[in-house]
């Protein structure tokens, strides 16, 4: 499939998965490992250091959008990849208000 | 991406740097020019130049003043002076309801005129951080992916590299533009690699909590207001209602005494009072950081009228952390090698965005030409406007600043905003200069840069009296520095222009020197 697209259009893609889906996976991660930290530092604490280790993962995030030689994993990693791990945060969150039972 | 790993950075590096870097360029550029905003504030407000910088012993006196400006307000906001800036600043609410700032002389007690600009504090350095773009935060967002955009240049760039060792010491000068272009392209980013990598790093992590709100909101699900609670375990925060009834103000010099001894000799940099008149008031007392570089470790929470002292916060160790990169990146310490160092290395930051831009104009436009590729004008236009573009901004910003009679306005707008219109429009000319002018657009940019830049100098001697040959007599090194580096710009843009135009009329391409970007 990639050999074929252009290679505007194929980066236009990675761009658009990098940037946008590289983002929202990235943030989803931080606010995971933050709750998960949360259990051995103060609160505060934790999403202190997941905070400022998240620039890091998007980054990571970034050069992989880039460097992975099949666009269609990109699509998983980077597509999929964020609504995994928001659905996640979200079920977190809504037990965290009592609004769903564990 | 095209099937291996140093193509596919190269690929990336180029790119990249095609789509972000006139946004690249722009914070690089106004982040070096600030690291001595309070030396460019005291050039463009003169009446704020020689004040006493002496405050602490001297609020008690300056009330009166004080509330005569702001005893309408619901808070207000000081900043204490210092050595580089002298003059004391104070935010409140007017009767309007519309946040104004005025300087005061707190030794003299009185208020300075006002200045009618927003000099570099109040305008470069917003646009450094946030593009001067306020809705639905876009500027801040946008700074932020071009500060994850700079540290994935950097390692692409490192990727896409030859020899590290070999290529500090490798720049010929003297060879074609596209060779010449890329070895000055590439010792100013490995020279100054760690601070390239540093600084972007450290001004995302400024604004972390800003960028993942995810994360507060998931930590403090069961919270009312989470933003709110994560402020105040992590930074310290008193929230106390105002109780509706009238109070006093105890002695303000008193309990910046009692700071000063908890605070091991250091005095505020900030006070805040909230709801003046108030029984329930309070003052805020903000640690100034001249001896450290992280930045919180110290805020303090007195009662208004008796004085007492109501909550002092200490950070935590991993917001510790937080707080030192955040100092890293704002440099509010005093130490002058240290930021003359992060001025070269800003100075080196442009260098190489700006080269990055030559070298690939250079060694595309043969082929391209040939070939027929639409856009590389658009490419071209967009560097010169990118690189010499906002230095002419800058330049008429700093020239209309001393032209501007103080209290003008037109059009509705005031003397400051007339100034960021200014500086704007030049950037908007620069760049329609730039597509409208493709062969002469480098050169007569650089000469503009010139003739502006001796401009701002004479100017500042003919409104202020400041000239060089006294503001280095008398040691007045904030005025004198802004004004021999205004000479510096000029001497560096007319040899460039020179050289330019001895080489051939025709584009960057044709010339056999690159352009050397220097603060």
């Amino acid at each position: 499939m990639s050999r074929e697209m252009s290679p505007v259009f194929e980066g236009g893609q990675r761009a658009l998965l990098a940037v946008v889906g590289g983002y929202w996976l990235t943030a989803a991660v931080v606010a995971l490992s933050a709750r998960a930290l949360a259990s051995a530092l103060e609160r505060s604490e934790a999403v202190a250091l997941a905070a400022m280790l998240g620039p890091i993962v998007y980054v990571v995030a970034l050069l992989w959008a880039f460097a992975e030689p099949r666009l269609q994993r990109c699509w998983w990693v980077l597509g999929g990849g964020p609504l995994l791990a928001y659905g996640v945060v979200e079920i977190l969150s809504l037990m965290a208000q009592g609004q769903v039972g564990s | 991406m095209k099937g291996d790993f140093r193509q596919s950075m190269a690929w990336l590096h180029t790119w990249t740097g095609l789509v972000l870097g006139v946004v690249l360029f722009a914070v690089f550029w106004t982040g070096t020019l600030v690291v001595f905003e309070h030396e460019i504030d005291r050039w463009m407000m003169p009446d704020t130049r020689g004040v006493n910088p002496a405050g602490i012993g001297h609020l008690d006196g300056a009330m009166p003043v004080i509330n005569e400006l702001a005893g309408e307000s619901p808070s207000w906001f000081l900043r204490m002076p210092t050595e580089r800036e002298p003059a004391a600043l104070l935010s409140y609410q007017g009767s309007d309801g519309k946040r104004r700032q005025r300087h005061l002389d707190l030794a003299g007690g009185r208020v300075l005129p006002d200045q009618g600009t927003k000099a570099a504090t109040d305008f470069l350095f917003p646009l450094h951080y946030k593009l001067n773009l306020d809705w639905l935060n876009l500027g801040v967002w946008l700074v932020g992916l071009v500060g994850m955009a700079a540290v994935v240049m950097a390692v692409s760039g490192i990727v896409i590299h030859r020899g590290l060792f070999k290529e500090l010491f490798t720049f010929r000068a003297h060879k074609r533009l596209p060779r010449a272009s890329l070895d000055l392209h590439t010792v100013a980013s490995v020279i100054g690699l760690p601070f390239h990598i540093l600084m972007p790093l450290s001004g995302v992590i400024v604004m972390a909590f800003i960028f993942f709100p995810q994360a507060v909101d998931l930590v403090y699900a069961d919270a009312d207001n989470p933003s709110a609670e994560f402020r105040e375990e992590a930074r310290g925060g008193l929230a106390r209602e105002p109780a509706g009834e009238p109070g006093g103000l105890g002695s303000v010099d008193a309990m910046l005494a009692r700071a000063r001894t908890l605070w091991g000799g250091t005095g505020p940099a900030y006070l805040s009072l909230r709801h003046p008149g108030d029984a329930n008031a309070y003052l805020k007392m903000f640690r100034a950081y001249p001896d450290q570089v992280a930045l919180g470790r110290g805020r303090l929470f007195f009662d208004a009228s008796s004085g007492e002292l109501l909550e002092r916060f200490s950070a935590g160790p991993v917001m510790t952390v937080q707080r030192f990169l955040v100092g890293m990146h704002l440099i509010r310490f005093d130490h002058w090698p240290l930021r003359w160092l992060y001025f070269i290395g800003g100075a080196m930051g442009c260098v190489m965005v700006g080269t990055g831009f030559i070298y690939w104009l250079a060694s595309r436009r043969k082929r391209h030409r040939q070939q027929g590729v639409p856009g590389m004008r658009l490419v071209e236009g967009l560097a010169v406007g990118a690189v010499t573009g906002i230095i002419v901004a800058t330049l008429v910003f700093f020239v209309v600043n001393r032209l501007l009679p103080l209290e003008t306005s037109l059009a509705g707008q005031s003397r400051a905003e007339l100034e960021v219109w200014s500086f704007f429009l030049a950037w908007i000319a620069a760049f329609a200069h730039a597509w409208l002018r493709p062969d002469h657009a480098w050169r007569e940019q650089c000469w503009a840069i010139a003739g502006l830049a001796v401009g701002a100098v004479a100017l500042n001697a003919a409104t202020t009296g400041d000239h060089l040959i006294r503001t280095i007599a008398e040691g007045y090194w904030p005025v004198a520095g802004m004004d021999l580096m205004l000479l510096a710009t000029a001497g560096i843009a007319a040899r460039t222009a020179t050289v330019l135009g001895r080489r051939s009329t025709t584009s960057v391409a044709s010339a056999g020197e690159a352009e050397v970007v220097a603060g």
